[in-house]
């Protein structure tokens, strides 16, 4: 095994003892347990880990967490992934990774060509560029080119991801200092807790940094910690957890990496709390000078945590660039760990560099600016400049900058709580809350931790009061003094000239002169220059990169950074697995198949099952051996036709109506009269929408005095329901009127064609089946083949229909005896695919094919059941105003394509002579009729009804068909064959 | 997501409610010109604030309710049992 170079040789949070193999870009390392893959590159000395999206620069890894703009991986293998931050990969056994935007790898990529086009890669590129008529003969090679990771096709074996709600007092996102002390003070008070933190172990910059407390190393007091949690049974902690989303009230959205069970592979957690308190930390800025973003360039921060929690350092002579006092910290651990820094560069005056330098033995050059990087594929010097103009070159590694903090306020501005700037800061700081939550620690701007620790104890103490829990005793750990956080913005060094490369959006490759570019254009606000050079739209968001953007905006127009503002913050704020937001809706879970208790004959009949709508699972047609699926339609049409079939109704919706007012309630609701309807009798109605547009069709019978049985399309069922509901609920609650769906308790097998009396005779009925005693649209109660049942003679097919409808219990056998004794009449079992044919040749309407939500019954020729007598049905009034208008309107006509007996694709458009204009109407529905031997269709046309005889023509796509203009009935107009 | 107070069932999740938008004045009288009719069916409040809006607690109890909800805020101050827009329908029975 090859010794880790940059790995020190004692020190770190990493176990020393394991050793893990992985490979990067084809190459096998060895890294130890607890290592980032980050980490791992870094201690073996891979510096060049990635390309730029761009203008493919080479690029190394920057940050040491979220924030990290560079370098992207995509995971190989098992748990495939894209687009992964090097930084936030934990490194495990097998791991393999390569990185993204380059090929064949970052060290060789023939794509760093765009380096040298450049000036052709603007702000605006993309709008400039992908402009009509032309855009798609970029489109393929720019995507290719600026191919980010490709999404993984292959599911998780073995594992799935799945959700988990909480609810509770206190839910604290971000365990540093802050966030531990937060959630140690509320434990003890009994209420129930919540912390999560993205990081696998919290700590957060006491992890990351040499922190004493209580005269010990701060890890003792972390543990302390955690032990105390462990054993409170109402507190949950969720590491390696990222709090990414935060909705309406107070509802975090969280999703845990690695949770124990081995079986889950991710959990979503909807966490909603009482109060939530953001201890989420800050995140450190970049510095803007030429080649900022050369392989061996790193924030300060990220250095100080490789270095403490990792045993890395990245480099042999470092150099800090800093314009606050923070970075100092950084200078002390470097050289307490025994390496020499070569310089500290502090953009700030001599007069203001305090306590933080006292016990440094390295040359500080106070009032210097580095004006660019030396390197390509790694940095070796960079050039500095005096405020003089005096400018020196020193020799360098690795360069730790530090261009201030920003407080981590994503999660709070998501809650659409307001943003403050602060000049001491020079960032955007915590204002108005908007919800019930608190900022505490770095995140509320606090970035001296002894007082941010005394803040949030008073913080907490209120919210606990606020919640009705006591104030439990503790007391607050004693840290070392330090100097009070000092800076002076820097949004850019002095001295830039156009055309210097000086990345002000790392990931996106948007530089100083982009922003410029941008605001001489016109775009001028923040949004604007954000979506038009794409700054802050990478998959960091622009961590660590946009509030020097908005620095710059404000420099460039003259104003302050407050006055810019920031651009929205929204979820995610990291990317997020879309199985962790699904969890275990995935497949059929979604929204689970209903069937029927056929369901199982018709598979092994070998039907080929549809959805017919709301879930519903039904059989599309029956193959049969050696023919075609058109085969298998005819031969069913024809058995109802010519002979008999059978179908499986049951999924019809069904509703049971009945009370007082039951009656005035049918009579609301549909456009016809209902009151003259006999008991024992049905009546096809159809109702309509306010908007007089038609909502659904359907056949209800009377049971007895204000006793109905209402039947709803299938699909449509539960839009019908809710609709009822609400006029009785909201317009009408004071009628007695009680609604029970009972779709699924009643199963019915319909019998069809000339021979289905027969077929019901043979069955056995206690009911007397003549046409004489039993007419059409009527419904009789009694026994079929000794089961109970209800026979109501509808037709959807235009033939003779017995509709037996009986328990769920009894639906199978009855079934099972319906093929056996129609056998001798020579019964087929008919699915959904038929039943299309069927209505065609009829001209039934279907909901979803003629009727579409822009129809009335006038549009359908059905104005006969608009009743003269009825102004107060629903939806009469529109229908009333629409028709009054004259304006012509789209009408339901029959259509005989010449089309050589191919069948139309259904919507296809009808326009004027052919021409690629506007439409004139569409085809609804086209099928093979059986009895006219040719293609048939429905469809609506402008004015359709006065233009019966008239040739028009349909588009599909390149080609176009001529057909000729009929009523919409093909088959016994008058209804001599269903009333048989 | 939001957390609705249904007046059966309590505070329950948004996402076993389907929501019907802001509570429309009453039905019009059968009287009033068709101007009105339209404004009436095609015109919803849209304020920046408080609004009254329909819920349906459709995987519950089936309760149909209004609540008062700030539509920046999305706080909600008042959650009614019965809405106020009962019982103007002609030919109501009761
Ligand atoms: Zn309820």
């Amino acid at each position: 095994m090859i010794k880790a170079p940059f790995r020190l040789p004692s020190g770190g949070m990493i176990d020393r003892r394991k050793h893990i193999e992985f490979e990067f870009n084809g190459k096998a390392y060895f890294g130890h347990e607890g290592d980032t893959l980050a980490s791992a590159l870094l201690a073996n000395g891979v510096f060049l880990t990635a390309r730029s999206f761009k203008y493919h620069r080479p690029r190394g890894i920057m940050g040491a967490g979220v924030e990290e703009p560079s370098c992207l991986v995509e995971l190989l293998g098992e748990n495939a992934a894209g687009n992964h931050p090097a930084t936030t990969i934990r490194l495990r056994p097998g791991l393999a990774a390569k990185s993204v935007n380059c090929w064949p790898s970052p060290n060789f990529d023939l794509l760093s060509i765009n380096q040298l086009f450049s000036r052709f890669l603007p702000a605006g590129f993309y709008y400039k560029t992908f402009m009509w008529p032309n855009w798609h003969l970029f489109e393929p090679s720019i995507r290719q080119a600026a191919g980010l990771a490709a999404a993984p096709d292959e599911q998780i074996p073995a594992q799935h991801y799945e959700t988990r709600y909480w609810h509770g007092d206190v839910l604290i996102v971000g365990g540093g200092p802050c966030g531990l002390l937060a959630a140690l003070v509320a434990s003890r008070s009994g209420a129930r807790v919540m912390i999560i933190d993205e990081n696998p172990h919290p700590g957060g910059y006491l992890r990351a940094s040499q922190t004493m407390m209580n005269g010990k190393p701060a890890l003792d007091w972390i543990t302390a910690i955690r032990t105390e949690l462990d054993a409170n049974s109402e507190v949950t902690q969720l590491w390696d957890s990222t709090g990414w989303g935060y909705r309406e009230n107070n509802l975090l959205m969280v999703t845990e990496r690695n949770p124990s069970e081995a079986h889950v592979f991710q959990r979503g957690w909807k966490a909603r709390a009482r109060h939530v308190i953001l201890a989420t930390g800050a995140i450190e800025r970049n510095l803007v000078f030429t080649n900022n973003d050369r392989p061996g360039i790193m924030l300060a921060s990220a250095v100080q945590r490789y270095l403490n929690e990792f045993g890395v350092i990245p480099g042999r002579l470092p150099i800090i660039f800093t314009n606050n006092n923070s970075a100092y910290q950084l200078a002390h651990e470097l050289q307490a760990a025994g390496t020499k820094v070569t310089a500290i560069v502090d953009s700030r005056p001599t007069d203001v560099i305090g306590s933080e330098k006292n016990g440094l033995e390295i040359p500080i050059y106070a009032a210097h600016q580095i004006s660019t990087a030396h390197g390509g594929k790694h940095l070796h010097a960079v050039s500095i400049h005096a405020k003089d103009g005096v400018t020196k070159k020193l020799d360098c590694d690795l360069l730790a900058v530090s261009g201030g903090w920003n407080p981590a306020v994503h999660l709070f501005s998501q809650s659409r709580s307001d943003l403050a700037y602060d000049e001491g800061l020079a960032s955007f700081v915590p204002d108005k809350q908007a919800q019930k939550l608190s900022c505490v620690g770095a995140a509320a701007g606090m970035m001296n931790m002894a007082s941010a620790m005394d803040k949030t104890v008073s913080a907490i103490t209120t919210i606990l009061g606020e919640l009705g829990f006591e104030s439990p005793t503790f007391t607050l750990p004693e840290l070392v003094p330090s100097p009070n956080y000092h800076l002076y913005p820097l949004w850019h060094v002095d001295g830039m000239k156009p055309g210097d490369k000086a990345f002000v959006d790392i990931q996106n490759d948007v530089t100083l002169d982009d922003i410029g570019l941008a605001m001489r254009e016109g775009f001028d606000t923040v949004e604007h220059v954000k979506r038009y050079t794409t700054a802050g739209m990478g998959i960091d968001q622009g961590k660590v990169g946009n509030v020097n953007v908005i620095g710059n905006i404000a420099k460039i127009s003259k104003k302050q950074p407050g006055d810019i503002g920031t651009t929205t913050f929204r979820a995610p704020f990291t990317p997020v697995d879309f199985g962790s937001i699904a969890g275990q809706r995935n497949g059929a879970t979604v929204l689970p198949f209903r069937h029927t208790p056929i369901t199982q004959w018709n598979k092994e009949q070998g039907a080929i099952m549809y959805e017919a709508g709301a879930r519903w699972q039904r059989p599309g047609y029956f193959p049969i051996v050696g023919g075609s699926m058109q085969d298998a339609i005819n031969t069913e049409a024809n058995a109802v036709r010519f002979g008999v079939g059978v179908y499986d109704g049951s999924p019809l919706g069904k509703f049971d109506i009945s009370g007082r007012d039951a009656a005035a309630f049918i009579d609301l609701l549909y456009t016809n009269d209902f009151n003259d309807l006999e008991i024992g009798m049905g009546r096809y109605g159809i109702m309509l929408n306010d908007d007089g547009m038609i909502l659904d069709d359907g056949v209800t019978f009377k049971l007895a005095e204000n006793h109905y049985l209402m039947s709803a399309s299938t699909g449509f069922a539960d839009l019908v329901f809710r609709h009822m509901e609400y006029l009785l609920q909201v317009e009408c609650p004071n009628w007695q009127v009680w609604i029970t769906p009972v779709t699924s308790q009643w199963c019915n097998a319909t019998i069809c064609g000339p021979k289905a009396r027969d077929v019901l005779a043979a069955l056995g009925t206690s009911v007397d089946i003549s046409n004489k005693a039993f007419p059409f649209m009527a419904m009789r109660d009694g026994s079929v083949a000794d089961m109970p049942a209800r026979i109501c003679r509808v037709s959807f097919t235009g033939e003779v229909s017995f509709e037996i409808n009986v328990w769920p219990r009894h639906a199978e056998a009855l079934w099972l005896r319906i093929m056996e004794a129609g056998t001798p009449f020579g019964i087929v079992p008919v699915g959904s695919e038929t039943s299309h044919v069927l209505r065609v040749e009829k001209g039934f309407l279907s909901l979803g094919h003629e009727v579409d939500g822009t129809v009335d019954p006038f549009d359908l020729g059905m104005g006969w059941i608009m009743s003269s007598k009825k102004s107060h049905s629903i939806g009469r009034r529109s229908v009333d105003i629409r028709r009054s208008s004259g304006k012509q309107r789209r009408e339901l006509i029959g259509l005989i394509p010449e089309s050589g007996g191919e069948l139309v694709p259904e919507g296809a458009p009808i326009t004027p002579n052919g021409d690629r204009i506007a439409s004139e109407g569409f085809v609804s529905a086209c099928v093979w009729s059986v009895v006219n031997k040719q293609v048939i269709a429905l469809g609506l046309l402008i004015n359709g009804r006065a233009r019966i005889g008239e040739t028009v023509i349909i588009r599909d796509q390149e080609r176009t068909i001529k057909a000729i203009v009929t009523k919409p009935c093909f088959h016994d107009p008058m209804g001599h064959r269903l009333r048989g | 997501m939001l957390i609705l107070p249904c007046p059966f069932c309590g505070q329950r999740d948004e996402s076993e409610f389907v929501n019907a938008g802001p509570t429309k004045p009453s039905r019009p009288d059968a009287n009033v010109s068709d101007a009105e009719w339209v404004d009436w069916l095609t015109v919803p409040e849209n304020p920046i604030g408080y609004i009254e809006e329909k819920w349906w607690h459709a995987k519950g109890c089936g309760k149909w309710f209004t609540i008062k909800r700030h539509t920046v805020t999305h706080e909600i101050v008042t959650a009614d049992v019965m809405p106020d827009d009962v019982g103007k329908r002609t030919g109501e029975t009761t």
